[in-house]
């Protein structure tokens, strides 16, 4: 799925990997004072992580972990793409693994990884002072808005594979896009209501914001060890096998397997099960792509498969909250909500 | 009177739909107001990005109360046999607040009629502003309204407050869950909190200690003063001031302050237009150039200066570096890109050019190049063109969208035909397809022109024509004010350049929309769709066609002559032909001699409506003046035109013109419809032949409103 979304470094920071640009090498030096003085220190790259966990946990999200299944970005975790469905109130945060096989630089761009971190905030209802609430959080991680330019520019994002719309901003600090705002009117084809906030920061730009380095692979993890230690060697060993050594015969036979389990396991109402499957149709589909193999047709044919699935285990996912009378309703209003989405749903549905 | 405002608070509004949906609320207060018959002094719109404000001046306290004369039930049927009002009277009566008593009669259409005078007490300010505000607030227009949180409403971006305030009064009324009140918002950051407003006279004011300069026109000047005063203090000029680019930056800033941010020399060996998208597209900065200017792209020197939201003295080290972190890199990854790109030569990418789609059912961008280039064989083969364009119109069609499948181009989609012009530049090819690579896409905008060189011309309007052929197809047409495709941009370019570039060069649009039909059809006809080829070549020619006629209506040329002489025959096979006939009509319309061309066509053309022959036989002539016609006009004309070779229309018609008196002496003389049917068919004949020189130019009774008389 994620592979037709725009493509390139100057595309926005939904799309891709966490940089939208390339900066070139730096001395390395890392500056433990970040740039506008606001704090003393600058946070490692942890602890960016647990300040957002701390700042959302205590906003009332669920803090999850980042889930298990390789995925284009972070809006493809079943945290948000499904949960946003439906009439129940969903507050989470999450930094999220999320893979773009095609931007793989063998750990020789500053800028540019096939595997990056994305830290995803789902609020639903959106809040009335979700913009505030949003700064605030700039606040805990040592960026003072009064000592920026901060700015909320118009970006709406679509999906057509994941039949997905929403309108919001590219959230700009001194001209470098640092968050991605997004209000979610449509999931799998179905209208989300109530709306969902989306707030998705790119935490190696961030990072590298907040630590003054121009390399992604010199941003302190923790005090001792650096991002690069991490992570460089699997970008170089990724690359490898998703421009070279992955075998697109063997990706085909995958990708037409996981695609016929998910049918199979959509039609056996197993909706985790079955979207795993779509998630790794959808993974496959970008190392197929990574190779250059998929001709122009077969492409656009795949590309609408995945719509289809996306579809279908929406669908699946609110017919088994229904059926489950939407737990996280209140009390009182569960009863007329399963009323009114039976009606909506699966009444109309069986109709048509 | 007392003054009232409107101010509506919301989340960030797109910049782009700002300046539109401000008109928009002006226009519609002021309407309101008066259909609502409340009188104002003035109505004024102002926004910032986090609000749509309108200020309305001495609004009229209250409605006039009128009297309105109603009529009612006729009297007869008002008052039963006894005299008492029928219920239809006393209906009447109480629907209006009277008694049947207070009722007058009055004799209307021959019958006495019940008539009630109501007395309509006018509505106070307040209750009409009251009626009026919430709906203004759903009409303006927005493209993609959205929904937030748990409301119904929609709106471009989520509403947070809204005042309104009629002087001292809050005018009150609710959207969903949200209340109209007194309390407005300053600057996000700069200024946070409540600002409580006592009436509308101190809301610039009170807004303006809270950072926020409400009026566009006021940030904007604000905002040239400071671009203007930066750039002089570096030594160069600003671009991009009359532009697009201001506009947005407007609407994206309450409290603009310009920032001067620098970038590496290393950097302005890449062409202007490649710095300049990056800086004012992906970051809205405003380019500073030299001022002395070379002719090169190749001009700018390496600042730029960006308008920030905060005018902190505390922040502006912080913004400065910032912005030129981003720019550093981007430009950086703009020269990588330019320089790896060169690597590999544009002639060795048609391979992932056959991998790009151009459209799905069409194929590629690979399989479009080659319909250009086949097109452009079509127009080597009818057009005389030297040798030179002949070799540069092939080559650059073959060349022209193989930077599409660069990285550049990739990356910044607006760069393409630039990038392509500026590898083939590097690759040494002549400077006709290096300009004509990038000139092909004009005009790229609303504001653009066509091409100006010849080359790009030719290549600019088969691949136009090429994508209002191929969506049409597929479809695709526009509706309405849906045009996805921009094919009204495209086939408009197609005109101009037809009417303005090629109006020497006799190029047969109809025939390349043959080609082009031959080249869909096997692609199109199993698709789910099929091929109806008369039904899509009919459309195509039409929405030129139009195109064509709105073009030549805008030059100021008369409808009638436009139809007169469109309509003789396709005029897509020769639009030059069109023009120069155009043109020959214009000029005669301007002499007494052309006048009385005019008059006798007209005179001819309708009474040969009907099949005529051409076999002119002297023997059948019984009239002088026939006989006098025939001799003078095949002596003067036919025989000449026949000697002298004469093709060109003008040069007939100023033959043809000396007969004009004969002419108008066979009318006068001669009766055409003749009992006889030989005699009939000969003088048919003879006004046949002279018809064929007006038939070649116009259709002369379709000028018949302009003939002086003619209406007649």
């Amino acid at each position: 799925m994620a592979a037709v979304l725009p493509f390139g470094l100057f595309a926005t920071l939904r799309c891709l990997t966490p940089f939208s640009f390339r900066v070139l090498k730096s001395s390395g030096k890392l500056a433990f004072l970040n740039n506008c003085g606001d704090i003393p220190m600058a946070l490692t790259f942890q602890q960016v992580v647990q300040t957002l966990n701390d700042f959302w946990g205590k906003k009332g999200c669920v803090v999850m972990q980042c889930f298990d299944l390789e995925k284009g970005a972070s809006t493809m975790s079943p945290g948000t793409f499904l949960r946003v469905l439906g009439p129940e109130p969903w507050n989470m945060a999450t930094i999220d693994g999320c893979r773009r096989p095609t931007d793989g630089r063998y750990g020789e761009n500053p800028n540019r990884l096939q595997h990056y971190f994305q830290y995803q905030v789902i609020l639903k209802p959106s809040p009335d002072d979700v913009q505030d609430i949003y700064l605030e959080s700039l606040a805990a991680l040592g960026v003072d808005p009064l000592q920026h330019d901060i700015r909320f520019v118009e970006d709406n994002w679509e999906s057509p594979t994941l039949g997905a719309w929403g309108v919001g901003w590219e959230v700009w600090m001194d001209g470098l896009e640092i968050t991605q705002f997004t209000y979610f009117q449509q999931a799998g084809g179905l209208e989300v209501r109530p709306v969902a906030a989306e707030i998705t920061y790119g935490l190696e730009r961030l990072a590298m914001y907040l630590q003054n380095v121009d390399n992604v692979y010199e941003l302190q993890w923790n005090e001792k060890v650096k991002y690069g230690e991490l992570y460089h060697r699997n970008e170089v060993e990724q690359s490898t096998y998703n421009f070279t050594e992955s075998n697109p015969e063997l990706l085909s036979t995958l990708f037409t397997l996981h695609r016929q389990e998910a049918e199979r396991l959509i039609g056996k109402k197993l909706v985790m099960p079955a979207y795993e499957q779509i998630l790794r149709c959808s993974h496959t589909f970008n190392l197929l792509d990574a190779r250059g193999v998929l001709g122009r047709d077969e492409r656009m044919k795949t590309i609408l498969e995945i719509r289809k699935l996306s579809g279908l285990v929406a669908a699946a996912f609110l017919e088994q909250r229904i059926e489950m009378g939407f737990p996280l309703c209140a009390e009182n209003e569960r009863e007329a909500l399963v009323k009114t989405y039976t009606e909506k749903y699966l009444v109309s549905k069986k109709k048509a | 009177m007392p003054d009232y405002l409107l101010e509506i608070g919301t989340e960030e509004l797109p910049a782009g739909q700002i300046n539109e949906a401000q008109a928009k609320l002006e226009q519609l207060m002021g309407d309101s107001l008066k259909s609502h018959n409340l009188a104002f002094d003035s109505v004024k719109a102002m926004s910032t990005p986090r609000r749509l404000v309108v200020m309305v001046k001495n609004v009229q306290a209250k409605q006039e109360t009128t009297t309105n004369r109603v009529k009612g039930p006729k009297v007869q049927q008002a008052f039963a046999a006894d005299g008492k009002p029928t219920p239809q009277a006393t209906g009447f009566a109480g629907k209006h607040g009277l008694t049947v008593e207070q009722l007058e009669r009055e004799e209307v259409g021959g019958a006495e009629h019940l008539f009630a005078n109501v007395t309509v007490v006018g509505k106070t300010a307040q209750a009409v502003l009251q009626e009026i505000a919430p709906g203004l607030v759903g009409q303006l227009p927005f493209e993609r309204p959205m929904v937030w949180g748990s409301n119904t409403m929609k709106f471009s971006r989520p509403i947070r407050w809204i005042v309104s305030l009629l002087d001292d009064e809050v005018v009150e009324f609710q959207l969903e869950g949200l209340k109209s009140g007194r309390v407005t918002q300053g600057h996000r950051i700069l200024s946070p909190g409540d600002i409580n407003l006592k009436n509308p006279s101190e809301y610039s004011d009170k807004l303006k200690n809270a950072k926020v300069i409400v009026d566009p026109a006021e940030r904007r000047k604000a905002i040239e003063a400071g671009v203007l005063d930066r750039a002089k203090e570096l030594g160069g000029d600003a671009r991009q001031l009359g532009g697009s680019l201001l506009d947005e930056v407007v609407n994206l800033t309450e409290w603009p302050h310009p920032v001067v941010g620098e970038f590496g020399k290393e950097y302005l060996e890449l062409p202007d237009t490649l710095i300049e998208t990056i800086m004012v597209h992906h970051q809205r900065y405003f380019p500073i150039e030299k001022k002395t200017k070379n002719g090169d792209d190749n001009n700018l020197l390496p600042y730029f200066i960006t308008i920030s939201n905060n005018d902190r003295k505390e922040a502006q080290a912080s913004i400065k570096q910032g912005n030129e972190r981003v720019i550093k890199a981007r430009l950086a990854d703009g020269k990588f890109f330019y320089f790896d790109d060169q690597k590999t030569k544009l002639s060795d990418r048609k391979e992932a050019l056959d991998q790009l789609t151009f459209q799905e059912g069409l194929g590629s961008y690979g399989e479009k190049v080659d319909r250009l280039m086949m097109l452009a064989g079509q127009i080597v083969d009818t057009l005389a063109l030297d040798s030179n364009v002949k070799m540069c119109l092939e080559r650059t069609a073959k060349l022209c969208k193989l930077d599409l499948v660069s990285n550049l181009v990739r990356e910044l989609p607006e760069l393409q035909g630039y990038v392509g012009s500026w590898y083939a530049k590097k690759e040494g090819e002549p400077p006709e397809i290096v300009t004509a690579i990038s000139s092909h896409y004009a005009p790229r905008h609303t504001d653009d022109g066509i091409p100006k060189d010849s080359v790009g011309q030719l290549v600019s309007a088969i691949d136009k024509l090429d994508n209002v052929v191929g969506l049409f197809a597929l479809g695709k047409k526009p509706s309405g004010s849906s045009d996805p495709y921009a094919l009204r941009r495209q086939a408009q370019g197609l005109v101009d350049i037809l009417v303005h570039g090629l109006s020497e060069k006799a190029l047969s649009v109809s025939a390349l929309i043959e080609k082009l039909l031959d080249e869909f059809e096997p692609k199109l006809k199993n698709s789910k769709r099929g091929f109806k080829r008369d039904e899509i070549r009919a459309e195509v020619h039409d929405f030129i066609v139009q195109r064509l006629k709105a073009r030549l209506l805008e030059g100021g040329k008369s409808r009638e002559i436009i139809d007169a002489v469109l309509s003789i025959k396709d005029p897509l096979v020769d639009v030059s032909d069109v023009l120069k006939r155009l043109a020959l009509i214009e000029s005669l319309a301007k002499t007494e001699e052309g006048l009385a061309l005019f008059r006798v066509g007209n005179r001819i053309g309708r009474i040969l409506q009907g099949p005529a022959g051409d076999e002119v036989s002297e023997s059948l002539f019984s009239e002088e003046a026939e006989k006098k016609l025939w001799e003078k006009f095949s002596k003067e004309v036919e025989e000449v035109i026949a000697k002298e070779k004469i093709t060109d229309n003008e040069k007939a018609l100023k033959l043809l013109a000396k007969v004009t008196p004969e002419i108008d002496e066979f009318f006068e003389k001669v009766m055409v419809n003749d009992e006889d049917e030989k005699k009939r068919a000969n003088r048919r004949a003879l006004l046949n032949r002279i018809y064929k020189h007006f038939a070649a130019v116009a259709d002369f009774p379709k000028l018949q409103p302009i003939i002086p008389g003619g209406q007649s």
